[in-house]
């Protein structure tokens, strides 16, 4: 593989009761769907505040996703 | 040394076990030796949540004296609850658990395997990062109070008040004015055909008064409620005397109504120009109270125009009853004499129920001129209607019959504040889910039916005031505890500056505003840790339990590693 091939790394903040159940359907459908993205689980997108996206960024993020 | 981690891989049959590689992902967490100076146990098993799956954690949890245990294995929308229960048998905390998704996130969604596998890892890892932040969490029991609340002394406060006192449970129902039955008081007879009703309704009064679970508060208005379901402190005002009561109750069930609207509010709908042009409410009073319908002069009338739709545009919904009850009333004037010419005016005829064609085509074959039209106008004693072909017609009927929108209740605001429900954008109710969850609110232990939620028949406010109450005796048990949500949100006193963003933003009034300490308070019970407050804190001082910064920030980290 190229080494020099950009791999973003998405983090995604996705609301257990909505997105991350739409995440559940899309794997039992048997979407394909990228390595980079990371997915992390909240009770609700609504926690997400500043702090948490900076954190995000600062630990080198190039994408962030607040879905919900 | 004596923290230990216990790791277990489901291979979930083939559904995980083909699609990343389960003995590599054992070897590299396995390997990862001194992390964090504790103890890794690191298994696989052919089926976790498996009756042979739940033993065999159980027994791995005990014989191991875990401290920390990781499922790597579906969804926890699946199985989430499953592992907890498991934990709880073992004496593990299940705040101390962690389920990794890698069948939803991995093994479904990665079709190269070797990619798979490594996510796999970075997912079982960034789980084991903030597994060791978790803290366990002790659930609460609160007593609960069985009794109900039901406000609202009509049809639908009727059915649900004798439904829940059916099964012994005791009622308080609450009326706002002197009397029970609601609007259909005024209603000498019931769709479809059931002759005359008010003998039906009477008798359901009649029981609900004799009924020893049921108190009745007549003239009584719901003043002031605070709790959560099963536990509901409630202060009612009798209108009369002003005195005050204060009860318990663990539920209360909302059938405050609906009124009808004045046509005078709608263009081209000059009612009060013409003394014989009468809403349809104003006809059901007369009919009952007379068993007549006759013009101001006291005879007669020749000829009756029904106007249906008055306002259906300007609410922006069909208002459900009001084809019926036309039929109804054209009816009532043609069993009072049948030279009464009735002349029914429609935009679209809306008959929902399987009886109802059949009546509406009866009465329409013998007495009632339907004319389908795309506007009417009523100006002094003159009635204008607008044909489909677009030509206009004026016609001077002896008597005028609207079917005016069914609108909310005027305290439909007053009760959405007080027991903090939604409305819809109409100003009617809005339920926990239209479908699913069709008399439940956004408040657990709040319920609305009847025309609250929108226009609807008197059988339908009995399959919902039934509906409800079979809600109410199935989330309320007699003796049960309720378990209170622990993830929820903790307000820090030192932090705290009083600024009440977060009563603003949550949605589940959850929390409330301590003058004397200056502080926002959270009520654990009411919370549903959603964590809407935490995002709109100045101060950082609220923390959302088992979704701290510290175990976000861990996760964060360790799916940025790589």
């Amino acid at each position: 593989m190229d080494s020099k091939e950009f791999k973003p790394r998405i983090v995604g903040f996705l609301c257990n009761w909505c997105t991350y159940a739409a995440a559940d359907m899309a794997g039992a459908s048997r979407k394909d769907i990228s390595p980079s993205l990371n997915v992390i689980r909240v009770m609700c997108s609504s926690r997400i505040d500043h702090n948490l996206l900076l954190t995000t960024y600062f630990n080198g993020a190039d994408g962030i996703l607040v879905a919900g | 040394m004596s923290d230990k981690i216990g790791i277990y891989v489901c291979e979930c049959g083939p559904n995980i076990s083909s699609k990343v590689d389960i003995e590599r992902i054992l070897e590299e967490i396995a390997a990862l030796e001194d992390f964090r100076d504790k103890e890794l146990i690191v298994k696989q098993h052919k089926l976790l949540c498996s009756v042979a799956g739940k033993a065999f954690l159980e027994e791995e949890i005990k014989a191991n004296e875990l401290t920390h245990l990781i499922c790597a294995a579906c969804s926890p929308r699946d199985h989430d609850s499953t592992f907890k229960e498991v934990c709880k048998k073992a004496g593990l905390n299940p705040y101390m658990y962690k389920i990794v998704n890698i069948r939803e996130q991995c093994a479904w969604v990665i079709s190269d395997k070797e990619k798979a596998t490594d996510k796999a890892i970075q997912y079982i890892h960034a789980g084991m990062d903030r597994v060791v932040y978790q803290q366990p969490l002790i659930e609460k029991q609160l007593d609960s109070n069985p009794d109900v609340l039901v406000i609202g002394g009509g049809i639908a406060g009727l059915q649900s008040a004798l439904t829940l006192a059916g099964k012994n449970r005791r009622v308080f129902l609450v009326e706002k004015s002197a009397e029970l039955g609601g609007t259909s008081i005024h209603f000498q007879k019931l769709l479809p055909r059931q002759g005359s009703d008010t003998a039906t309704r009477n008798r359901k009064i009649k029981e609900v008064n004799k009924n020893p679970y049921i108190k009745v508060f007549t003239s009584t208005e719901l003043s002031k409620i605070v709790g959560f379901l099963g536990n509901f402190e409630i202060v009612l005002k009798n209108s009369e005397n002003d005195s005050e009561t204060e009860l318990l109750a663990g539920a209360v069930v909302l059938a405050n109504g609906f009124q009808q609207a004045n046509p005078q509010d709608f263009e081209g709908y000059n009612y009060t120009d013409n003394d014989e042009v009468y809403s349809a409410l104003e006809i059901e009073k007369m009919y009952s109270e007379t068993n007549q319908i006759t013009m101001k002069s006291g005879e007669l009338p020749k000829t009756v125009a029904l106007v249906h739709c008055v306002g259906r545009k300007e609410v922006g919904y069909c208002s459900k009853i009001c084809c019926n009850y036309l039929i109804k009333i054209s009816d009532y004037l043609q069993s009072i004499s049948s030279d009464i010419e009735i002349i029914d005016l429609f935009q679209d005829m809306c008959l929902p129920e399987k009886e109802d064609q059949e009546y509406y085509e009866e009465l329409a074959a013998r007495v009632i001129h339907s004319q389908r039209v795309t506007g009417t106008k009523v100006a002094g004693n003159k009635l204008t209607y607008t044909g489909i072909n677009g030509r206009e017609t004026t016609i001077e009927p002896d008597m005028i019959i609207l079917a005016p929108a069914i609108i909310p209740a005027a305290d439909n605001v007053h009760f959405a504040n007080l027991l903090n429900i939604e409305l819809h954008e109409t100003g009617f109710f809005q339920e926990a889910h239209i479908k699913i969850n069709p008399v439940s609110t956004n408040t657990d232990g709040v319920f609305v039916v009847g025309a609250n939620r929108g226009a609807c028949s008197i059988s339908d406010a009995v399959i919902q005031a039934q509906a409800a109450a079979g809600k109410v005796l199935t989330q309320l048990i007699p003796g049960q505890k309720i378990i209170p949500e622990v993830m929820v949100s903790e307000i820090l006193e030192a932090y705290c500056t009083g600024c009440q963003t977060c009563l603003e933003v949550c949605a589940y009034g959850a929390i409330y505003y301590d003058a004397e300490r200056g502080i926002s308070v959270v009520n654990e019970a009411i919370c549903r840790g959603c964590g809407n407050c935490v995002g709109s804190c100045p101060s950082g001082s609220i923390r959302t339990r088992h979704f701290t910064n510290p175990q976000l920030y861990q996760e964060v980290k360790e799916a940025l590693r790589k």
